[in-house]
């Protein structure tokens, strides 16, 4: 799972068309990728207090 | 859910008061530990609740002295945690000695009360109480060595930790009411405690203070996703690590990178992961609108 966040970090277009649907992840189930992508539409901010 | 609270502080009283073995200067003690324990609410005990009230036929006024003995056994265990972290400014932190002893005290009421109940199976519950009291205390021991480095062994320990205890909660009150328990039950009781331990560990490292896991030289999944980027950070954090070399954390550099470089995206993705997992398992069991709905929050 690391490898896979770290590569979505470094793509971002990447997580934009997994959003559309347009791509998959291969060796990802179905509820991983979900969390995955829960975990990209949420604001990870320091000062914010919205990390989970 | 807030009167089931007062419920179970009202049969944690009574426990303390009738305890007849222990003198003023325990009871005291014990007493204001669980004043302070109040203000958290009582989860555990409501798990506990929850799951006797959504599969019994019979009601039975006892459960809310189980769910109390439930509470004490997880206060000891807060003690006994906040001695060995030295890292909380909780009353039983000002007298350390003494405050041990408190917590031994806990630890026997715990299965004198479930076996003075008129439960049918109260020695099953007793045996589920010993069972998963003793992996959460593998999981504390594991958690104080300090070792568990690498995704694998940290999940295994926080399930071993934390999962443990809020299974427990579940699986005792589901083993008074049916005699039984399910392996549904036990999945999302442990991934709740799973989910709960991963949002403590992105909060401690919200604040640079002594909670916080990487000034503390601790592991959690963040961490552990940080060290494995090969970059400066992930290099300066490795040397802050390692006793042998006198190194400095950049807080700036090493707060953006957790925020920036996808240390607290992977966290928060691997608590969703176990989100999904309860919610699979949950919709398998039989259980009331309001047990439901209490356990979807503590899965979020």
């Amino acid at each position: 799972m690391m490898n896979v966040i770290q590569y979505l970090e470094n793509n971002p277009e990447l997580v934009s068309l997994l959003k559309a649907q347009k791509a998959s992840l291969i060796g990802v189930s179905s509820m991983e990728q979900k969390a995955i992508l829960d975990a990209f539409n949420s604001e990870v901010e320091l000062e914010s207090g919205s990390w989970l | 859910m807030q009167e089931l609270d007062v419920q179970i502080n009202e049969a944690l009283d009574i426990l303390i008061e009738n305890e007849l073995l222990i003198g003023h200067e325990l009871r005291s003690m014990l007493t204001v530990f669980k004043e302070e324990k109040k203000e958290v609410g009582y989860s555990f005990g409501k798990l506990c609740y929850l799951h006797y009230d959504a599969f019994t036929d019979c009601f039975n006024e006892d459960i809310y002295k189980v769910a109390a003995a439930i509470e004490l056994l997880i206060l000891s265990f807060d003690i006994i945690d906040d001695l060995q972290d030295k890292d909380s400014d909780y009353s039983w932190t000002k007298t350390p000695e003494l405050s041990l002893n408190v917590a031994l005290a806990m630890l026997v009421m715990v299965s004198r009360t479930i076996r003075e109940t008129s439960f049918e199976h109260k020695s099953a519950a007793i045996q589920i109480l010993d069972d998963y009291a003793l992996r959460s205390i593998n999981g504390q021991q594991l958690d104080l060595l300090n070792t568990c480095s690498d995704e694998q062994s940290y999940l295994k320990m926080i399930e071993q930790k934390s999962g443990s205890l809020t299974a427990m909660g579940c699986l005792i009150g589901e083993v008074l009411a049916k005699g039984e328990t399910s392996s549904d039950v036990e999945e999302y009781g442990k991934y709740i405690g799973i989910i709960q331990q991963i949002k403590n560990d992105v909060q401690s490292l919200k604040v640079w203070g002594p909670k916080n896991d990487l000034l503390n030289k601790r592991y959690s999944l963040p961490i552990i996703y940080l060290i494995s980027q090969e970059n400066d950070v992930s290099k300066s954090v490795i040397d802050y690590y390692n006793e042998d070399i006198d190194a400095f954390l950049d807080n700036n550099a090493t707060e953006n990178e957790l925020t920036n470089g996808g240390a607290i995206r992977y966290a928060i993705t691997m608590k969703n992961v176990y989100k999904f997992k309860a919610l699979d398992n949950l919709e398998n069991v039989a259980i009331n609108e309001l047990g439901k709905d209490y356990l979807k929050k503590l899965m979020k």
